[in-house]
Order: structure tokens, then C-alpha cells, then sequence
């Protein structure tokens, strides 16, 4: 059961404000108990089929935990207690491609995606999801295996800390990547602005669906480009390759701005095609709305 | 290549304009990090690579354009033989009728060939030939046979000689170059008029290579018909012997008649009955001078009337016209006119150019257009007489002429009898009266307008009370004149005196004097269109009989010394240089005409540079 956070817990998600955060664990920390200040639901609410102890039942337990054989020998109501763990294994692959520098306000898409990544790692680590990290742009710059442990933890947030803008794109190649070494099935979180050739993105996302891994999209975009509100005839520079256009933006705004919508539908409808569940993030909105994606794509899996 | 206008290259600085507007308007556009332009693709944008290529591409074709217009400017030619850059030897050969003798031509051609063929061997060689007009028969250049072959067609003409003309279009031929000018003549003593010294350029050698004339030449240098016959002068340069002489009528014999010729003038009359109309050519036989001075000819035709424009109001004779058309009508000969009534409000449509002379009787419905179709006839030459009357409104006399003819005509305050003298008894229109010019001062005037002189007017009779009753204007290249009472008896009386119709004819004499119709011309005065060949001519556009002679000074065989003809000639200033320089280039830059293909080549750029400009809009 979820209910609205408060305007004061809410500015704690403000893209803007966890900016102005000193380090990325705080940052992603921040994040994370804000929003499960706003959710109300308890982290540790975790699943395991390792038994630990019985414990006698306390009104308010939840009714299925309640053993009934043990009820049925000691006419006494017991539930069941089990030990914490995971065997989830979660990959955050972090797009940190030159068009991800793009910023029309103060945080740039990949200073977003970085929060974002930092804050997911935080909250799966907290649930005891294995977390690993492959940071990539042309090339995979920075792969971190996934791990539970919580030193393990400060160095994802750490290499989120420190990462860089790179040049060129190229998704598919990490994701081909991570299909061919991950062993077991898992969880794979894609933060990237997509801007690639999309026919090579879903082939690549296909392959590690294929393969039984859950995948989720977060298509990271700023404002700017979902809008597209320059005016005056300006030179656009593209920032992996350094070319430039002259245009005039009134003349081809509609032009583009259908091109853009017409990229997002072609995502959203091949992903899904492929069990992919694909979110559209605007670098202008809170962060809690990708933190809301990764739980229900998670909750799906148990 | 040589430029006609290098100074125009300055014009190429004109290229720092769009050099300027390039690097200015580079940075116009600001710069807008943008996160993947692939998704401006198929807008209307242009890649910046290309777009700094085509405005390159762009810039660099408005500077071609920019160059090709200067270059068209600087008016480019070539001398690829080196012909204007190379010392000249330029001969001048004389083919005048009177180099026509036997063998004179022969003998100047041979020292013409002579003069190409000797001429210095660094020398470039051009050759001009002329009787009363110069030139160029073979422009400078370094194959002499060719000019040698040029030589040989050219034949005596019927041309009289003119020094000046020669001269000075062989030095036209130099431009900033030195040689010599080789003049191949008879040194005909009429070649040089009394203001036709030339001037060659400083480094021009002017050489003279005599021919000598034929000794013994006959010429007829004049012909005229009278009652009896015809008589003649002949011209005999030689010695005195005998010759026949014959009349021809339109190619039909009418007589032959054995004449002795003394040395110099004979005159010869021929007793024959000559039709009215018709050609007339009379030939002496000279076996032994030229033969283009042995016949004369002589039209017989009888003048064509003078044709005098009457404008009366309404284009009616009686309307203040009719002792003055009577008068006119009634003359034979060289008093022959022809009157034409002309409406004044039909004046501005018609042809003015065929009459001799406009009276402006009447004004009623004169426009605007006719009186300025009048005022550029009188400034054409032609003759315009303005007699005052009761149907001429003087403030459009004064409107016809403007200010070529500041003419003032006033009403007088009353009307009072008086009469008027002649002021200058001495002037054509009075001169004929002679001791009669006085029986001007019997007719009686009752009435005149006041003309106001002018500084312009010259008073030719004047009133009693001394306002002036006959003025003349010159108005540029015509006259006017205006006569301050009028001719049809109704101010005065004049047309009841015998004084009148003299009066009349002198005074419209006078006035079509300018546009009289000869009927005879030199070779040297044929109009264009017409060959100058002699014989009966028809004139183009009038259609007009006339006969062409040659010009009878060409048949005096006296001969200048070297030394004089060379007096007429002399060395030209550095300022005078530069233009006869420019002169040379010019032809050489017309008859090449590169101009045209740079004024192309700037039109092909400019589409281009149209088209890649609009292709990327």
C-alpha cells in the first residue's frame, strides 16, 4: 500500500535538489529513505525460503504466515520466520555516452541517470539484491561485478561519483556483453538516453531477455528534448560527433518532435513486444518515479 | 594578354565585400550543444560541414563573379603576334584618281612593295590606303606577303587626295610605338588644306616616296548648260595639242567636236539642242593622263520646286495666306515654290523635314507638340518665317521658339499709317533691289505688332517710329524671321506693290538657303548611301536625281616638295600619345571582344550562385 509523500519528503527526490547533495551515497541514501518514507512499506520486507524460527503470532501478522501444522500439534498459533536473503543479481548498465552530457538546466541527463543508478543500487542493496555496475559509452568504461556486500556498495557509489561523459554511443556492445557472461538469471537496468540506432538497442536488450534476464529501460531524456523549445535560427552541435547544423527551430520543431515521439512509441511498443519493461524518465521530474518502476518490475519477479 | 582599362582593376578591391559579409555573417548563427542532430535529419537544416562548404563554394563564386566583371571592365585583348608591341612600318599608298595615269599606279605600287619589303626586319609592317578617306587595308603585322598581296588589289579609285586623313590613320596604327610611316604619292598640291597639318607620335619617322604624275593630263573641270549648247572648261597640264571632245545625252551621242587644248583652262562650247530633262556627259579623249578627270556629267532635270509650308488656320489658303500663295505660285525657275497649306493643329503629325521653309500665318489649334515639332525644325536648319496678322496669337510665336528665339510680339497701342525701311540694303533678301530697295517705303501699314528686340535679333527694316518691322534670329543651326505686319492686305498694302513679290521670293530665297538641293556632287560629298562613283546618281530616300563628279582641284598636277609636305607634319605630345595608344588598343580590344565572354562567364557564375544559394535555403 503506497500513499503520496509529503511536499518536505518529495523535495529530498527533486533531481535539482539531491544535486546540491556532497556524495553519492548521500545522495543516494536521501533518495531512497525519502521515498520509502513516502512509501510507507517496509524495506526489510524480504523474501527467502531459508527457515529461521517461529515466533508466536501477533495480532496483525499477516494470516498466511501462520503455521498450521504447528498449530494443529500445539493448539497455539505460530508463524513462520525466515531468514533474509536474495537471489536476485541486479546489473545497472549506465549510459555515459556524449549525448548524455546534454543538460538544458542544471542537471545534465547523465548526472540524473548517475542519481538514479546510485539511488537503485542503494535500494537494492538495502533489500539484499546482489548489485553490479557497467558504466559504458562507445565501449564498456567500468564494469563492477554484481555483489551483496555493503563495501561493495560504496564502490558502486563511488564509481557512480566519479564517472565521466564519454563520446560516442554504442549500447548494443555492452549489453552483448552482459548477455554472454551473466550465469544466472537476474535483473538487468538500462539508464541510457536510447540515442542510438534503435533497431541495435532492442537486438541487444532481445538477446538478454532471451537469455531469462528481466530487464527494465529507464530512457532517460531532458526536458529540452522532449519539448524541443529553442527559437532563433541557432547552429546545433552534436556532442559525440561535434557537427553542426544550421536550422530554424519553429520551422522544424513539429518535424522533430514527431521524430521523438515517434522513437519513444517504437520502444515502447518493441520492448514491451519483448517482456521488456521500458520507462520514459524527463530529467525535470522527481526521482521517485524511477525508483516506483524498478519496485514493480521487482515485485513481479516474486 | 593586355588590358584597354587596367585602371579598373582596382575594382577588384570590391572583393573585401563579400569576403567581409563571409567572415562576418560566419558567426551569426549561435552555437546550441544539442544531444544527437540525427533527429533534425529530415528538417529543413544543412549539415554545417556542408554548410561551411557551400558558403565557401558560394563566396568564392561572387568573388569570380566580382573578378569576371572587372575583368570585363579592363576591357582584356590579346597580342599574341606581338603586333602592338613591335616598331611599326606602316605604308601609305596613295590611290587618288590621279595616281590613274599610265603606269603611275604601277609605279607606286612597285615602290610601295618596296617599302614593305625593305622595312627594317624587326619591324612589324600594316598598310593604309586613301584618296579623300584613309584606311587600313592590312593591320600591322609580321607576314609582309600577306601585305604585298593586299598591294595587289588595291586599284586607283576616283578619290581626290587628302594628306591629313592618311597621316593620321597610320598613326593611329602606332599607339606607343616607334617606326616609320612610308608615304607612296604624287604629293598632289591640293592633299593638304590650309588647317590639315597631322601630328605623329614622338618616334614615328614619316618617309615620303614620290611618284611622279602623269605629265600631259586633259580634265574636264566644268560643264554647264546654256541656251545655246553646252559649254565647258578643259584642263590641259601638258602641252598644247588637239583632242576630241564628245557629248553624250543618257548614253546617246549628241555631238563630238575637235577641240585645241592649251596648256591650262579651254573653254569649249558645244552648239547642240539639249533635251529638258536627263543626264548629260561630256568627255574629253586623254590617252596619256588619268582617266577618271576625262568626263564630266550634268543633270538637266529642271529643279524641283521649293516646297514652302503655309500654317493657316483651318490649313485654308484664304485664311490670311492668298496673296502670299499667289505670289509664291506664280514663280518659274529658281523662283519655282511649291506651297502646302498646313493646319496648325495637324503641324504636331506631320513631316516637317521635306520643306524648305514654315511661314506661321495662323495659330489657331496649335499645340504643344506642334509648336516643339516646329521649334525642332527651325533648330535642324530650317528656315521659319513668322508674319504677323490677325490670326497669329504672338504668345505662341514666343512659346514656338523659347528661349532659342526670345521674341517678344506686343499689339501697338493704336493703330497709325506709317511705313518702314530697309536697314541693311546689303543683305541678301534687299540686295537683289539694289537702288530699287527704297520703292519699300511706299507701302503703306496700318497696322503692325510690336516686336521687342532682343539681344539675339538682327533688325532688318524698321517702322517709322523705329520698332523693327523685319527681324531675323538665328535660332542654332536654322533662322527666323519674323515680319511685323502682315502679307495678305489686310494691315497694309504691300501685296498691291510690285515690291511685293520680289520681296517674297528673296525673303523665302533666303530662308531655304540652307536646305537647298544641289544637284551635283564631288565623289568627296556623297552622302551615305551612295556610291561615290561618278556618274547620275539617284539620292536614297528623297530619290532625287543628281549627278557625282570627281573633284575637279584633283586634276591639278602641280606637286608638293618633300620638304612642304613634311612641314604639315608634326610630332605629337605625350598626352595626344596616350590617347592615339589607346585609340590602337581599342580597335585591336573591339575586334577581339574578350569583353564579352568575361560579361558571360560573370552571368554563368551568378546562376550558379543563384542556384546553390537557393538550393539551400
Amino acid at each position: 500500500m503506497t500513499t503520496a509523500p509529503r511536499a518536505n519528503e518529495l523535495r529530498y527526490l527533486d533531481p535539482q535538489v539531491v544535486a546540491r547533495i556532497g556524495s553519492m551515497e548521500l545522495r543516494a541514501r536521501t533518495v531512497v529513505e525519502g521515498f520509502l518514507i513516502g512509501l510507507h512499506r517496509s524495506p526489510h520486507t524480504g523474501c527467502s525460503v531459508e527457515f529461521s524460527e517461529y515466533r508466536q503470532y501477533m495480532p496483525g501478522d499477516d494470516v498466511s504466515l501462520i503455521d498450521w501444522k504447528v498449530y494443529a500439534r500445539s493448539d497455539r498459533y505460530y508463524v513462520k520466520k525466515f531468514k533474509e536473503e536474495t537471489n536476485l543479481e541486479c546489473h545497472l548498465l549506465l549510459d555515459v555516452s556524449g549525448s548524455m552530457g546534454y543538460s538544458s538546466t542544471a542537471i545534465s541527463k547523465q548526472e540524473y541517470a548517475s542519481y538514479l543508478a546510485a539511488s537503485l543500487a542503494y535500494l537494492m542493496n538495502r533489500q539484499n539484491d546482489a548489485v553490479g555496475l557497467i558504466v559504458f559509452a562507445e565501449r564498456v568504461l567500468k564494469q563492477l561485478e554484481a555483489s551483496v556486500r555493503p563495501e561493495h556498495l560504496r564502490r558502486v557509489l563511488l564509481e557512480l561519483d566519479r564517472v565521466e561523459t564519454g563520446r560516442g554511443s554504442n549500447l548494443a556492445k555492452p549489453l552483448i556483453r552482459l548477455a554472454d557472461a551473466l550465469s544466472r538469471r537476474g535483473m538487468v537496468v538500462l539508464i541510457s538516453d536510447l540515442l542510438d540506432e534503435p533497431e541495435r538497442v532492442v537486438d541487444g536488450l532481445r538477446r538478454l531477455r532471451f537469455r531469462g534476464t528481466d530487464v527494465v529501460v529507464f530512457h532517460v531524456l531532458d526536458h529540452a528534448e522532449l519539448t524541443f523549445p529553442f527559437e532563433g535560427v541557432s547552429r546545433f552541435e552534436d556532442l559525440e560527433t561535434g557537427q553542426e547544423v544550421q536550422a530554424v527551430p519553429s520551422a522544424i520543431r513539429g518535424d522533430y518532435l514527431e521524430r521523438v515521439e515517434d522513437l519513444i512509441a517504437f520502444y515502447t511498443r518493441e520492448l514491451r513486444l519483448n517482456g521488456i519493461d521500458y520507462r520514459l524518465v524527463d530529467t525535470s521530474k522527481p526521482l521517485d518515479l524511477a525508483l516506483h518502476a524498478y519496485l514493480s518490475a521487482r515485485s513481479q519477479l516474486y | 594578354m593586355s588590358f584597354l582599362f587596367p585602371a579598373f582593376f582596382i575594382g577588384a578591391l570590391a572583393i573585401g565585400v563579400p569576403v567581409m559579409l563571409h567572415l562576418w555573417k560566419r558567426e551569426a548563427a549561435p552555437r546550441v550543444a544539442f544531444s544527437d542532430i540525427r533527429l533534425l535529419g529530415k528538417a529543413p537544416v544543412l549539415q554545417t560541414s556542408r554548410r561551411r562548404f557551400r558558403e565557401l563554394l558560394l563566396l568564392i563564386l561572387r568573388i569570380a563573379a566580382l573578378l569576371f566583371l572587372v575583368l570585363a571592365f579592363t576591357r582584356p585583348f590579346l597580342d599574341v603576334s606581338g603586333a602592338l608591341s613591335r616598331d611599326l612600318t606602316v605604308v601609305v599608298l596613295d590611290r587618288s584618281f590621279s595616281m590613274g595615269g599610265p603606269e603611275a599606279f604601277q609605279r607606286a605600287r612597285a615602290a610601295a612593295t618596296a617599302a614593305v619589303v625593305n622595312a627594317p626586319p624587326d619591324h612589324v609592317v600594316g598598310l593604309v590606303v586613301f584618296d579623300h578617306q584613309a584606311r587600313v587595308a592590312c593591320d600591322a603585322t609580321l607576314d609582309r606577303s600577306a601585305v604585298v598581296a593586299r598591294l595587289a588589289d588595291v586599284t586607283p579609285g576616283s578619290g581626290a587626295t587628302r594628306f591629313a586623313a592618311a597621316v593620321d590613320t597610320a598613326a593611329e596604327m602606332f599607339g606607343s610605338r616607334a617606326g616609320r610611316i612610308v608615304v607612296v604619292t604624287d604629293l598632289q598640291e591640293t592633299g593638304w588644306e590650309r588647317t590639315s597639318d597631322v601630328a605623329v607620335p614622338p618616334g614615328v619617322v614619316v618617309e615620303v616616296s614620290s611618284v611622279a604624275p602623269s605629265g600631259a593630263n586633259l580634265a574636264v573641270t566644268s560643264m554647264k548648260a546654256d541656251p545655246r549648247g553646252v559649254s565647258a572648261v578643259i584642263f590641259n597640264s601638258g602641252t598644247e595639242r588637239s583632242t576630241i571632245v564628245s557629248l553624250h545625252h543618257d548614253g546617246r551621242l549628241l555631238t563630238t567636236d575637235e577641240v585645241l587644248a592649251r596648256r591650262g583652262s579651254t573653254e569649249v562650247n558645244l552648239n547642240v539642242d539639249l533635251p529638258s530633262t536627263g543626264a548629260l556627259q561630256l568627255t574629253v579623249d586623254d590617252s596619256e593622263g588619268v582617266p577618271a578627270d576625262d568626263r564630266r556629267y550634268l543633270i538637266l532635270d529642271p529643279p524641283s520646286p521649293a516646297t514652302i509650308g503655309v500654317v493657316t488656320n483651318g490649313g485654308r489658303i484664304g485664311a490670311g495666306a492668298f496673296y502670299l500663295e499667289r505670289a509664291l505660285s506664280a514663280g518659274e525657275g529658281e523662283h519655282h515654290f511649291e506651297v502646302v497649306a498646313i493646319a496648325p493643329d495637324v503641324v504636331a503629325t506631320r513631316e516637317l523635314s521635306g520643306l524648305e521653309v514654315i511661314v506661321i500665318i495662323g495659330t489657331q489649334g496649335l499645340n504643344r507638340a506642334g509648336r516643339k515639332q516646329i521649334a525642332a525644325y527651325a533648330a535642324d536648319g530650317g528656315g521659319v518665317m513668322v508674319v504677323a496678322g490677325p490670326t497669329l496669337e504672338p504668345q505662341l510665336v514666343t512659346d514656338i521658339l523659347g528661349d532659342d528665339l526670345p521674341l517678344i510680339l506686343e499689339p501697338m497701342d493704336a493703330e497709325v499709317a506709317t511705313s518702314f525701311s530697309v536697314v541693311d540694303p546689303r543683305h541678301p533678301i534687299f540686295y537683289p533691289f539694289g537702288g530699287f530697295v527704297g520703292t519699300l517705303g511706299q507701302v503703306r501699314v496700318q497696322r503692325a505688332l510690336h516686336v521687342v528686340e532682343t539681344p539675339g535679333a538682327r533688325v532688318l527694316a524698321r517702322f517709322e517710329d523705329g520698332t523693327a518691322a523685319l527681324a531675323e534670329y538665328a535660332v542654332h543651326q536654322g533662322r527666323a524671321v519674323v515680319f511685323a505686319t502682315d502679307l495678305n492686305n489686310d494691315w497694309n498694302d504691300f501685296p498691291r506693290r510690285p515690291t511685293f513679290l520680289p520681296f517674297v521670293y528673296e525673303l523665302v530665297q533666303y530662308l531655304a538657303a540652307d536646305r537647298e538641293k544641289p544637284r551635283e556632287l564631288t565623289v568627296t560629298d556623297v552622302p551615305f548611301g551612295l556610291e561615290p562613283q561618278p556618274g547620275p546618281a539617284t539620292l536614297p530616300g528623297s530619290g532625287r536625281r543628281v549627278v557625282v563628279n570627281v573633284d575637279p582641284r584633283e586634276s591639278e598636277t602641280t606637286g608638293l616638295s618633300v620638304d612642304t609636305f613634311l612641314s604639315h607634319v608634326h610630332v605629337r605630345e605625350s598626352g595626344e600619345l596616350i590617347g592615339v595608344a589607346h585609340r590602337r588598343e581599342a580597335t585591336r580590344e573591339s575586334e577581339q571582344s574578350y569583353w564579352w565572354y568575361a560579361v558571360l562567364a560573370m552571368l554563368l557564375v551568378l546562376v550558379a550562385e543563384a542556384w546553390l544559394g537557393r538550393s539551400s535555403v
